[in-house]
């Protein structure tokens, strides 16, 4: 969990489930450390912790209301599913069938709940960016998982549902990133790629850039099949 | 003699491709979900014992798992087993249609492989799953309809999973995705499509039942055997 402030006067909100909000209760300042890792702006000026739990309209219908009051707008959406299914086997071994939805339900809905209540306070931002930061095995081409089906049917779900949002928001000038993976090295951190903008010439047929198509990266920027 | 479980045989593509497979001289399990709907009944007529109808509900354990024991009491193996079974949900595209649909399309064949998996392990291993191009990431084009897509992207990962465990102990898979079948989806015999359900299992059928040089790869394939990316 990193939060990186791009400029003075930037607005982090950084959306926590309950669960993730008391376990770094229980972590005390070395949990709040790990999330203000790479910020550059003092925890507390343009950086805000909401307990958040994206598949209760509720809670993001508040959250809506909480930016709109002080902000006016989304510029950059980020979503990370990271629901598990708990004790999750492979084919034929231990697992809940209920606990593999209950965890698609939060990952999947709750991406779909999030965008469509934060659409319309990024519909006032001219940068207008959704981002899914996922990992190489969500990739159902490349995936060496044997387990933990709730959370890579998730995963899986999730490009797919960014897919058909790229579709329908494209064309109101959103434009959509995809990152896989770890930061190890001097590599492409998720922060990095979210933030910067690929190629694009308005004028080119739309098919000559790279903003026009969803793709899946990781921190090599290496194209990762779906 | 070869035996196939097949999931959604009462209408449309399953219950076209039971007549495939006894044709071809399998025994066929055929899982009734809609004991209403009488063409299965009408199809044991013809087959007599070839064809062997079960009470078959692929979103319900309890179903599943009688469904199983009823095969595991007359079998010693199964060599196939055909995920047929699919809901396209209704016109909502929230989380109740997700719980629904993810429930038949997603679990369902989860439910059945686990459930008949012993069966399977003592017989030709073959796992086949009817997907559609609405699962793939790559090319597609809609700007809705959430709920569906998102469903047969979830299963195609599921067969993944499945494949990276199972493949090594002999399994086999198949991901096909139909076409734009004249079946019953909407509730009703649609009238739109490009293809009746018979042409369509037709393909199935042979894929189905014809190995390939390349088990190792994972593909999902189309009524034309066209590849689809995932
Ligand atoms: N038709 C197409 O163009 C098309 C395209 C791509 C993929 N597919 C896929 O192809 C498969 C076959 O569809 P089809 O076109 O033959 O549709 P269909 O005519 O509706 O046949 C599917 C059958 O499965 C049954 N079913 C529904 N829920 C079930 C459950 N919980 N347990 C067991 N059976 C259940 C259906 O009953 P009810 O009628 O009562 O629901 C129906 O008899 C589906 O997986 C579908 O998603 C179809």
């Amino acid at each position: 969990m990193a939060v990186q402030f791009e400029k003075e006067g930037d607005s982090v909100y950084l959306l926590l489930t309950k669960e993730e909000a008391e376990q770094m209760w229980r972590e005390g300042e070395t949990g709040l450390q790990k999330v203000a890792v790479g910020s550059r702006g003092e925890a507390g000026s343009g950086f805000h912790m909401c307990i958040c739990q994206p598949d209760y309209a509720e809670t993001v219908r508040a959250l809506y209301e909480e930016i709109l009051e002080h902000e006016g707008r989304v510029d950059i959406l980020v979503y990370a599913p990271c629901t598990h299914a708990g004790d999750d086997g492979a084919v034929g071994e231990r697992h809940s069938y209920e606990a593999i939805y209950a965890a698609t339900e939060r990952n999947v809905m709750g991406f779909r709940t999030l965008v469509d209540t934060i659409v319309p306070l990024m519909s006032k931002s001219t940068i207008r960016r959704i981002a899914v930061i996922t990992e190489a095995n969500a990739s159902i081409r490349n995936c060496v998982s044997e387990d933990d089906y709730g959370y890579y049917l998730s995963l899986a779900a999730v490009n797919m549902a960014e897919k058909i949002y790229f579709n329908r928001l494209r064309k109101e000038g959103f434009t959509f990133r995809n990152y896989a993976g770890s930061c190890i090295g001097e590599t492409m951190g998720a922060a990095w790629y979210v933030s910067c903008d690929l190629s694009n010439n308005p004028e080119e047929p739309s098919i000559h850039s790279d903003e026009n198509r969803l793709v899946m990266r990781n921190s090599l920027y290496e194209e990762i099949a779906w | 003699m070869n035996i196939v479980v097949i999931t959604g045989a009462d209408r449309g593509c399953g219950q076209a491709l039971v007549r495939y497979f006894i044709e071809g001289g399998w025994r066929v399990y055929a899982g009734q979900f809609m004991p209403e709907w009488k063409e299965l009944e009408q199809l044991k007529e013809e087959f007599g014992s070839d064809l062997i109808l079960m009470p078959l509900d692929v979103s319900d354990d309890a179903s599943v798992k009688a469904a199983a024991e009823f095969v595991g009491a007359r079998e010693e193996n199964i060599d196939m087993l055909v995920n047929v079974a699919g809901i396209a949900g209704g016109a909502e595209d929230n989380a109740d249609a997700w719980k629904q649909v993810f429930q038949v399309n997603v679990l369902g064949p989860l439910r059945m492989t686990e459930a008949f998996l012993a069966l399977l392990r003592r017989g030709k291993k073959r796992i086949c799953v009817y997907s559609s191009e609405a699962g793939s990431i790559t090319t597609q084009p809609r700007e809705d309809g959430f709920v569906y897509s998102m469903s047969k992207t979830a299963v195609n990962m599921e067969m993944r999973l499945m494949f990276n465990r199972l493949r090594r102990e002999g399994f086999t898979f198949r991901i096909y995705h139909p076409g734009w079948v004249r079946s019953y989806m909407s509730g009703v015999r649609s009238r739109e499509g490009v293809y009746e359900p018979e042409e369509s299992s037709a393909s199935a059928y042979l894929q189905f039942v014809t190995d390939r040089p390349c088990e190792d790869v994972l593909l999902m394939m189309d009524v034309k055997g066209e590849i689809w990316p995932f």
